[in-house]
């Protein structure tokens, strides 16, 4: 059997996919986060060494489940807005986002401490001013926002899907894969970040005010064994 | 202004002051369809999401080239087969592609998309990955997930990105269906199965899909398409 269409588009995906496989690379190292203009459409290439910040809502599926559409709308806007802006106040680029989730990028020779602050920051914009507003404005309401956010550092190759009109960067490396997935880790940790990220970044994003470690490690079982760090720790000043 | 009284603001915005305005659409909306504030768009869509499957096993073991290789020719191909189906990519995020799909053969267009784009892996972007590198082992997997309700569209609110929240259970159903086992290409929820024409259900008389009961989402219904194989 055959698909009309297919049969239709073969000839066209046939020489997109043949043009990916067999052109050559041509590639720089990217001092910015690139935009998808930045691009060409071909195996063009901009090499980066970054740090990837995953910001996600946990148990949204049991909140669009059993809340109203606008309600979970609001807790969505205001959980994608407090990690967008601060993503941006600490110099990251918000290269995503998809649903109920968004995804930074950060460069430079501070980027490591930068994604952590930030996600320091989210944890203390959810439990200090969006969980504080929603009660006040929902004082009935059982809802307590939840998060995780995921950082990882790697190089990072980013390329262009090639399809006109859509804002169609690819991520190609380690950080940009493991920061989503520890995004999706459900275990009442709201920050999650790999060794990579813990060992370079800076002495105040690792110990609180009285000189305590906030890290916990943990080994990571389902990726190798690696060795991953989780807090529960907030940023005193958003 | 300093940032923490930003965020009180825009989040008493949201919560507080703005009244939701609320319409129901007939197109996918873009972000500029949409005010900043609490404006939205009701639809009735069926969301699909398409992911590479191993893609963690596929960054750490292959070349970056080789990487960015297969990750732009799946996108490439499920995008192009997307909007030949009537779909609107909403999100790229990564290495995985958001659609939403509209009107009264929404579930069979996003169904015939997930098809295709199955039948491309194994009979485009396959042979051409083996021609061009005969001693790789790799071979590309894919899960696709599919889901149809009710969908609120509204802005995120800030300036400058591409942001669009969607909020419904097809959403966050669609995406959840793709972290399934690859030995199923496709997975749709027993909502968009029973939508569907029987040109998408059948083949040669037999029934591609297989009846799961899926634990983790309260014993939802799912049906999930493996063994068909597409000969183009």
């Amino acid at each position: 059997m055959s698909f009309p269409g297919l049969t239709a588009l073969k000839p066209e995906l046939d020489a997109a996919v043949k043009d990916i496989f067999s052109g050559v690379w041509s590639e720089r190292d990217g001092e910015v986060v690139p935009e998808p203009e930045d691009l060409k459409l071909g195996n063009d290439a901009v090499k980066l060494n970054a740090t990837v910040l995953y910001a996600d809502i946990s148990s949204s599926t049991a909140l669009v489940d059993s809340y109203k559409a606008h309600f979970a709308a609001e807790i969505y806007k205001t959980f994608l807005i407090c990690a967008a802006k601060l993503i941006k106040d600490e110099e990251g680029v918000i290269t995503a986002y998809d649903g109920d989730r968004v995804m930074g990028v950060f460069i430079g020779g501070s980027k490591n401490t930068y994604a952590v602050r930030t996600a320091l920051r989210i944890n203390a914009a959810v439990l200090h001013t969006v969980n504080p507003a929603l009660r006040a404005q929902y004082p009935t309401s059982p809802y307590e926002l939840k998060h995780v956010v995921g950082v990882d550092t790697s190089e990072l190759l980013v390329g262009r899907i090639g399809v006109r009109n859509d804002n169609d960067l690819v991520w190609v490396g380690r950080a940009a894969n493991y920061a989503a997935k520890l995004s999706a880790l459900n275990e009442g940790f709201a920050t999650f970040i790999t060794d990579s990220v813990y060992d370079h970044m800076h002495d105040k994003v690792k110990y609180a005010l009285k000189g305590e470690n906030m890290w916990e490690s943990r080994t990571w079982t389902a990726m190798n064994s690696m060795t991953v760090y989780r807090s529960n720790y907030y940023w005193t000043a958003i | 202004m300093a940032l923490k009284d930003d965020l009180q603001s825009a989040i008493k915005k949201i919560f507080h002051d703005d009244r939701w305005t609320i319409r129901d659409g007939n197109v996918v909306p873009e972000p500029k369809d949409l005010a900043l504030g609490n404006d939205g768009v009701n639809l009735n869509g069926t969301v699909l999401y398409a992911d590479i499957s191993g893609s963690t096993q596929l960054v750490d073991s292959a070349t970056p080239h080789f990487a960015a290789e297969v990750y732009k020719s799946y996108l490439a191909c499920a995008a192009r087969i997307i909007k030949n189906e009537e779909g609107v990519i909403t999100a790229y995020d990564g290495d995985r592609v958001m659609a939403v799909f509209i009107g009264k053969a929404m579930c069979t267009n996003a169904v015939r998309a997930a098809l295709k784009i199955k039948g491309a892996v194994v009979t485009i972007i396959q042979p051409a990955l083996k021609a061009e590198y005969p001693q790789t082992n790799y071979v590309l997997k894919h899960v696709i997930g599919i889901d149809t309700s009710k969908l609120l569209a509204s802005r995120i609110g800030v300036r400058n990105d591409n942001d669009l929240v969607w909020v419904g259970r097809a959403a966050n159903y669609a995406a959840k269906l793709t972290t399934l086992s690859d030995e199923f290409a496709i997975w749709i929820t027993g909502s968009v199965y029973d939508s569907i024409d029987v040109a998408v259900k059948f083949a040669n008389n037999t029934n591609m899909w297989k009846e799961y009961s899926w634990t983790t989402m309260n014993k939802t219904r799912i049906y999930g398409c493996g063994a068909w194989k597409i000969d183009v």
